[in-house]
């Protein structure tokens, strides 16, 4: 069987490396691509079919709301959560109108393990 | 021996980040407005530098909230300052805001810079597995920068007293003036959506015990990063 994807964005090569820590440790099923801002991650799931994604919000140039938008308008079945320390409830209520997740900083395997129970498709 | 390499800056960064996030939420509830943050610099430079950067950037009339902090355990070298700016005008919004007649500007500053600064000295201390001792903040209205010099000239004074009491070897004790110079600083912006509420965030880190410093921190990257 094919294994899954998964995105990771962050401009933090710290908190990619965590999560790169989590998934080599729990979901050996799983192949995790990494990106470091909006354009690098549109650029690298070009032709690509990703199952989750887990993305930072503030980071240079676009912001990770807006990629969630772009990532959505191509991956409609991709299940989207923002990862971010800004963790204001209007923040959430953003990310609950677009229809993605919210994870709030800093990440563990939990956290990880809810966002996979919540897969479209 | 080097200064702090990429990875090293990122914990850092984003352990502030992280306590940022909190202080951010906190300061939302308390406005009843989002507060957006702008991505977080970081740099290690010559103190001086770092003060003379500020001096260019904010407003004399500006004010600041202090909190200085250090390892109370001893064990991690982290030592140094946290600071909030607020603009005059930002002030001035928020004491009217939040306070009655009963409670001065000063008070209402305080007790903001005990929310954000706190939040961003707790996520640092959580990260490192220490506990860190942080005075009461002190509220400085319109005074920046000039602020800034006499604190730094302070603790230039406080560490050449302890200098020459344990009379360390020329080149031992040059080495050491050498490093204090070298600070790490951490600074966000923010503002508010509506309100005409903005302010600067920034934390110095002291230097000067570096390779304690950086034990530490590998030691959370290791703890953080390693399968």
């Amino acid at each position: 069987m094919d294994k899954r994807k998964a995105l990771i964005v962050d401009d933090s090569s710290l908190a990619r490396m965590m999560v790169r820590k989590f998934f080599s440790e729990s979901f050996k099923d799983w192949d995790l691509l990494e990106a470091k801002d909006g354009d690098d991650a549109l650029a690298l799931v070009e032709g690509q079919t990703l199952h989750l994604a887990l993305i930072d919000f503030n980071m240079p140039g676009m912001n990770g709301i807006d990629l969630s938008e772009k990532l959505l308008e191509k991956h409609p079945d991709l299940s989207i959560h923002l990862v971010t320390a800004n963790i204001q409830e209007r923040m959430q209520l953003r990310a609950e109108s677009i229809g993605i997740g919210f994870i709030k900083k800093p990440i563990n395997q939990e956290k990880i393990v809810a966002a996979m129970q919540g897969l479209k498709g | 021996m080097s200064l702090l390499n990429p990875l090293e800056l990122d914990l850092l960064t984003e352990t502030f980040n992280i306590g940022l996030g909190m202080g951010s939420a906190a300061l939302s509830e308390l406005l009843g407005e989002e507060v957006h943050l702008m991505v977080p610099a970081v740099k290690v430079l010559p103190k001086r530098a770092a003060i003379d950067s500020c001096a260019q950037r904010l407003d004399v009339q500006a004010h600041t909230i202090r909190q200085e902090f250090n390892d109370a355990k001893g064990a991690t070298a982290l030592s140094g300052d946290a600071f909030l700016f607020v603009p005059q005008a930002s002030g001035q919004v928020i004491s009217e805001l939040l306070s009655n007649s009963e409670v001065s500007e000063t008070e209402v500053l305080s007790e903001l810079g005990n929310l954000i600064l706190h939040a961003c000295l707790g996520s640092l201390a959580n990260i490192m597995e220490t506990e860190l001792d942080s005075e009461l903040p002190e509220v400085h209205l319109h005074r920046t920068s000039d602020l800034l010099i006499e604190i730094a000239r302070n603790k230039n004074r406080a560490k050449s007293a302890e200098g020459t009491s344990t009379a360390p070897s020329q080149g031992c004790r040059r080495r050491s003036f050498e490093l204090q110079d070298k600070v790490l600083q951490l600074e966000v912006k923010f503002q508010t959506s509506h309100k005409d509420i903005s302010g600067e965030i920034m934390l110095f880190l002291d230097l000067s015990k570096l390779s304690e410093l950086k034990t530490r921190i590998q030691d959370a990257i290791h703890r953080l990063t390693v399968a």
